[in-house]
């Protein structure tokens, strides 16, 4: 719980995502996933806040 | 009812006594009331008009979260947590500061702005932006000003945005700099949290890939060692005076911080300050408020001060509209628009969560607003003016500074000054002007009658402008980084290769050009004689504002052209505030004919100086005196640049309401179609 509310990547939430819709995907190493998430998170101009 | 109707009257007992009491000190409580009765008030009716009457919220409508669910972005969260995230993100410094500086006119204009305009203005702003971005697919605010409104009023938000932007970075580096100026043991806590977020970073890289909760704790006990190593620092006589920088040498470290966080990876830097940041946010409001519930300290400030005529030290101007505008943050803030259309609608699982997140966690924002100003208050006004007011207006020592805070008829002893610094482990808190100093004064106060006494203050007080510092570097740090996207992303128009996010001369030169630019106005303000928060708080004040009134433009239309016009008046109320309100700061700080609070009279006045041959006071040079001048005229610049934006974003939308309203426009309104939830057990 206190992953999300810091915003930090949740790989086991990802994982079980996975599984259940899309068993098909083989899922990113956990590695993998934590450098796309901060892609995501900070390579784009988004939240930032005073 | 009978519930509602009694929380009415003691929401309304509690603000008619802090407003009638005059002559005596009053509790915190009595605020405190006044504040959660109001909230409670607002949150019931108010926000339950929004859901119900307005968008129509149905938890049996799916939520992005749940139709485009890719187990990264968007996620179906449980809605405390999201409360969470979304509190942590838009909670930053501003509602510490604006109040802060707001004490200044004393409590009542504080508390009656921060609680009233929350309710009707900020949480509305907040949760209707939140609403229109659920409504279509997690849509950011350019872009629905763009396709809402029209493309005009689309891309003057976005220039608007970067433009505000640099304000914004600029300000909090000059509070930084000003709370570190001269102290030893704050620079030195502060600066080691830099390699401390970088060992975090590297610990989730390489030693445990994505264990970002151990890398969290770990950061935290090293904060703690760091408190305690900049006390170390600052006892060694030789090592303190390494420490011991100028306000111009600290502003040249932080734009090259600033500038250093935007080029390197994000995973050595900015990714675990973040982390870092939102746990000691969250832990330290809790810790306040448990700190002024414990203490319930009386109000030294009295209700009004006699600067609501505008002739206070801290910053020009009257309580029109100038209380409103410095307060900003805690009341109505334009940039939890961004975040109420970035990450948040992309995590909601129900509709209905929208009234509990983007209403209940502006009320939240606005509670630590009102403990800011408790801290604030609760200092006596002696202290409080002389740690708030600039050097020029106190003169450079304990004696000088009583003298001038006596002919504002307030008391303080020189003595009692002293004892203050040494109690907090400074050489002098004269003059720290920023507001957090007096904030982290206010704080050590409140923690230490509660936990460890006096002999704790210092560790407290150093403890507390560790949290504000880092909770500014986090804004600076990622500002940068995001305006430099920015910077490519129009760049990348007038030559393409320029914005290529991953070509090192690009980045380079972006992140240069957004330095320079912050950069310029925190080195104006630092050679300031008046210490340039009273110029820059303002300009970001009126920015700040004014983002808001664009997102309140954005919010009408959408209102509108769901065709529900008789309802529009939830965002066009405060949208005609804050029209009033900045309009006028703007009038003011461009033409106001007092050199104190008119750009333009301002220069003036020192062209006056230069053609009669003499240097004003605190002016060391024709140089200085010539740069002066031209930074009024940028500053005049940058306000009517604003006020103008701001202008062809509320002509391009009232265009828009009355073609809808008139008839000649269907109402159409461009939500994703509804899609009904399949009942899932356990709901």
């Amino acid at each position: 719980m206190f992953r999300r509310i810091i915003g930090a990547p949740d790989y086991e939430g990802y994982l079980t995502h996975l599984a259940a819709r899309h068993p098909e995907i083989t899922p990113l190493s956990r590695e993998a996933f934590a450098r796309d998430a901060l892609v995501r998170r900070y390579d784009r101009p988004g939240s930032r806040c005073c | 009812m009978l519930v509602w109707t009694l929380v009415g009257i003691a929401g309304a007992g509690a603000l008619g006594f802090l407003a009638l009491s005059r002559g005596e000190q009053v509790s915190a409580a009595w605020l405190l009331v006044a504040a959660l009765c109001t909230y409670a008030i607002g949150y019931r009716f108010h926000s339950a008009f929004i859901s119900a009457r307005i968008f129509a919220l149905d938890d049996a409508r799916l939520t992005p979260a749940e139709r485009l669910n890719d187990g990264r972005d968007f996620v179906p969260t449980n809605r405390w947590v999201v409360f969470g995230h979304h509190f942590a993100a838009i909670a930053g410094p501003g509602p510490l500061v604006g109040p802060t500086l707001a004490a200044q006119f004393g409590y009542l204009p504080g508390v009656l702005w921060i609680v009233v305009g929350v309710v009707l203005g900020g949480a509305v702003q907040d949760m209707v932006i939140l609403c229109a971005s659920i409504r279509r697919d997690g849509k950011s605010l350019g872009q629905m000003a763009k396709e809402e409104i029209g493309p005009v009023a689309g891309f003057t938000a976005l220039v608007a945005v970067l433009g505000i932007m640099i304000v914004l970075i600029a300000v909090l580096a000059l509070v930084v700099v000003n709370a570190l100026k001269s102290s030893p043991w704050g620079t030195v806590t502060i600066g080691l949290t830099i390699p401390i977020a970088m060992l975090m970073g590297v610990y989730m890289r390489w030693l445990r890939p994505g264990r970002v909760l151990e890398a969290t704790g770990i950061g935290i006990v090293l904060l703690v060692v760091a408190l305690y190593a900049g006390r170390w620092v600052a006892e060694q006589p030789a090592l303190a005076a390494t420490f011991t920088l100028s306000g111009k040498t600290l502003a040249l470290l932080v734009m090259a911080y600033g500038f250093a966080a935007s080029v390197i990876p994000v995973w050595l830097l900015l990714a675990p300050r973040d982390y870092l940041s939102a746990f000691v946010k969250i832990g330290v409001v809790v810790a306040l408020a448990i700190g002024i519930l414990v203490a319930l300290p009386p109000l030294q400030m009295p209700a009004l001060t006699q600067f609501t005529d505008g002739t206070g030290p801290i910053f020009a101007g009257a309580l029109f509209p100038f209380a409103f505008i410095t307060i900003a943050c805690g009341s109505i803030s334009g940039f939890h628009a961004l975040i109420a259309s970035g990450t948040t609608p992309k995590l909601l699982e129900r509709e209905r969560d929208a009234r509990f997140i983007g209403y209940g966690a502006m009320l939240m924002e606005s509670f630590v607003a009102v403990m800011a100003l408790i801290a604030a208050c609760a200092l006596t006004p002696g202290v409080y003016f002389a740690i708030n007011a600039p050097a020029a207006a106190l003169g450079p020592t304990v004696q000088t500074a009583a003298e001038a805070v006596a002919k504002w008829g307030f008391v303080v002893t020189p003595a009692e000054l002293e004892q203050l610094a040494k109690q907090v482990g400074e050489t002098s808190l004269l003059s720290r002007t920023g507001g957090a100093p007096s904030l982290a004064v206010g704080m050590a106060h409140l923690f230490s009658h509660s936990l460890g006494g006096s002999a704790a203050m210092a560790l407290w007080y150093h403890f507390a402008l560790m949290f504000e510092a880092l909770f500014i570097l986090t804004t600076l740090d990622a500002g940068t980084r995001v305006g430099r996207f920015m910077v490519q992303d129009l760049g990348r128009h007038l030559w393409e290769p320029f914005g290529r996010t991953g070509w090192m001369p690009a980045v380079f030169l972006s992140s240069a050009v957004i330095v320079a630019m912050w950069g310029h106005f925190l080195w104006q303000g630092v050679i300031d004689p008046l210490g340039g928060v009273n110029t820059l708080w303002p300009l970001f004040g009126i920015s700040n504002q004014l983002l808001a009134a664009v997102a309140l433009c954005v919010g009408t239309t959408i209102i509108v052209k769901m065709g529900k016009a008789r309802h529009a008046w939830a965002t066009l109320l405060p949208l005609a505030w804050l029209t009033l309100v900045t309009m006028s700061a703007c009038l003011a700080k461009i033409f106001s004919a007092q050199p104190r609070l008119g750009f333009i009279a301002h220069a003036h006045m020192l062209q006056a100086a230069r053609a009669a041959g003499t240097l004003p006071a605190g002016v060391k040079s024709a140089g200085d005196l010539a740069r002066m001048v031209a930074n009024d005229y940028l500053d005049a610049g940058v306000t009517a640049f604003f006020a103008l934006s701001f202008v062809v974003v509320l002509a391009d939308s009232a265009r828009e309401w009355f073609a809808v309203i008139s008839g000649a426009k269907a109402p159409r309104s461009t939500e994703v179609p509804f899609e009904r939830r399949a009942a899932v057990a356990g709901d």
